[in-house]
């Protein structure tokens, strides 16, 4: 395999390798990748989900939660990733800080869930903390051996946020936020994410691996087989696609970056080339005449059934499309933005001209290693985040986010918001399109356990996203 | 009626959390005791005695409810200054 430059993209068609990846005999053979392979050892080993607690998840940047999460001093949100809990608290206007979530007494939690306070205090022994971490009451301190004040401080965890999001990482040394989301910060500028506020926020458990979950989402050749109706006029026919529709399926290729990696949806596989770049105006659907309606309709959908990544305004624009006249030079998918661009430009809304190129670069979903996937979209976005559940390979806490971005005049206000969460995924009313999805874990999860199944046997232009996870995973793992 | 308010803390059940200083550090402020007392003006004086009142600015009533309402140890009371009928705190219904 040949080697490129460092953090430059690994364009699709072919296994992506980076200078300074670990070797391939530096890993252990039943969890070595091989060309487009990933062996199920890596999944289903309850030793390597240990590994990947002790060495991913403590070293590298994780969203903990929303800036919009913690609207004032003294809000909190605690964060549990495997064993540890920390938790994350605005400790004055302009600060945010992460702390571990233990008594320096003798460990208990602090905090649990959100909420807010003036102190942190334990609910065993009544100790007390100040919101920079430092102690604030010790009962009897003199029957104490004496200790500093900076003994008996709160352990800080670092926190950095970008784009609204509160990121934390257990690693001291750990490199800066932006350098660790390289080039993330860069494509998304135009996104504005800053400027995005939770909509909803759904929890579940699912009955396979953390990495299982966030796989069916980090490719877009699932689409033909598990969401037939998609490009449908009739959305509730879900019967399986004819071999008709399968010729006409969208293709969307994955590119790769030296820790993060996305695929970009950019049309029919038939009628494409990888030179294309994702399109926000090239949409629609299957046997429908009228480009108006096909695009509409298409829009429609989304808003409808995923509520999310689309928004009430481009569902208002998609309806105005449907009987507008589309002006001459403009196709129905470019006059849609313009109608959408007007809507919200008239309702108080900034909307930055997103140039092609930029669109190009974003694509349509990228995993934010190790465990976060983001979809930019223009006006919403969503926001998937999958971590483990207790020390079951088998079973996770899966959460989605509905981020939409706010009117200018509602930038400085606060919101309340209440996380939902769900055992049973078929109770958390996600709609047609995230049931089939999720309806997949389980189907995995219990064909990978079967000893005919030795590994992932990945496509080396749509599922790269799912294989660089593993490569960049092989950096944390394999090194001191 | 109008909706100005006063506030007062019933320092004894006070647990010094600091939850009110948070919300509106303009009308509480923590006294030498680490107990918390009321003040009319963001640069005045604290109220030294206790069970002490302040009017509230209307700008500040709805933090001053929030703080009432957060209160751990259940003990600010958020009154209507024209009638003393209470709006927030442990005698509000």
């Amino acid at each position: 395999m040949s080697v490129s430059i460092e953090s430059q993209p690994r364009l699709t068609g072919q296994t992506p390798w980076f200078e300074g990846d670990v070797p391939a005999e530096a890993v252990p053979e039943k969890y070595r990748l091989d060309r487009a392979y990933v062996p199920k050892g890596r999944y289903l080993d309850p030793e390597f989900l240990k590994l990947e607690l002790e060495k991913v998840f403590t070293r590298t940047w994780l969203v903990a939660c929303r800036e919009e999460e913690l609207p004032g001093v003294g809000n909190y949100v605690e964060y549990e990733i495997g064993s540890h809990s920390v938790i994350v608290v605005r400790e004055s206007r302009t600060a945010v800080s992460a702390y571990y979530n233990a008594c320096r007494h003798r460990g208990t939690r602090l905090a649990k869930g959100r909420g807010r306070v003036g102190s942190l205090i334990c609910p065993f022994h009544g100790w007390r903390w100040n919101l920079d971490g430092s102690i604030r009451l010790v009962l009897d301190r003199e029957e104490f051996v004496p200790r500093t004040d900076e003994d008996l401080g709160l352990v800080r965890v670092r926190a950095e946020t970008w784009g609204g999001f509160v990121f934390i990482t257990m690693d001291p040394n750990a490199m800066p936020l932006l350098e660790y989301l390289d080039p993330i910060p860069r494509i998304f500028e135009p996104f504005q994410y800053q400027n995005m506020r939770i909509r909803w926020q759904k929890g579940v458990i699912l009955p396979c691996n953390w990495k299982t979950a966030l796989d069916g989402f980090l490719e877009a050749y699932h689409v033909a087989g598990t969401h037939p109706q998609l490009f449908r006029f009739d959305k509730s026919n879900t019967n399986i696609a004819s071999l008709a529709e399968l010729e006409n399926r969208v293709w969307s290729p994955t590119t790769t970056y030296e820790r993060h990696a996305h695929y970009s949806s950019i049309g029919q596989k038939k009628n494409t080339s990888a030179d294309a770049g994702k399109d926000p105006t090239a949409r629609g659907t299957n046997d429908v005449v009228d480009p108006r309606l096909s695009v509409a309709l298409s829009v429609q959908y989304i808003a409808d059934d995923m509520r999310g990544l689309e928004n009430d305004r481009s569902w208002r624009a998609a309806q105005a499309l449907k009987t507008a006249e589309v002006p001459e030079g403009m196709n129905a998918g470019e006059y849609m933005l313009q109608l959408y661009r007007e809507l919200s430009v008239a309702e108080g809304y900034d909307w930055p001209e997103i140039p092609a190129e930029k669109w190009a670069d974003a694509g349509t979903a990228w995993n934010v290693f190790p465990n976060t996937i983001l979809l930019p979209n223009q006006g919403s976005s969503f926001m998937y985040r999958a971590r483990p559940n207790g020390d079951d390979p088998d079973s996770c806490v899966f959460e989605i986010f509905s981020l939409d971005q706010v009117p200018v005049a509602d930038y400085g206000r606060k919101r309340d918001h209440q996380p939902e969460f769900f055992e049973d995924f078929r109770d958390a009313d996600l709609g047609e399109v995230f049931t089939q999805d999720l309806m997949n874990a389980k189907e995995v999860t219990v064909g990978m356990h079967s000893p005919s199944f030795d590994g992932h046997r990945l496509s080396e232009d749509q599922e790269m996203t799912i294989y660089n996870h593993h490569r960049v995973a092989d950096r944390y793992l394999w090194s001191e | 009626m109008s909706d100005d308010v006063r506030v007062w803390i019933d320092q004894k059940l006070c647990t010094g959390d600091g939850l009110c200083i948070q919300y509106a550090p303009e009308v509480f402020e923590f006294g030498g005791d680490g107990l918390a007392y009321v003040k009319e003006h963001a640069d005045g004086e604290r109220l030294s005695e206790a069970g002490a009142r302040a009017d509230v600015p209307e700008a500040l009533r709805l933090e001053v409810i929030d703080a009432a309402d957060g209160c751990p140890g259940n003990c600010i009371h958020v009154v209507r200054r024209e009638d003393g009928a209470e709006i927030a705190g442990p005698d509000a219904n």
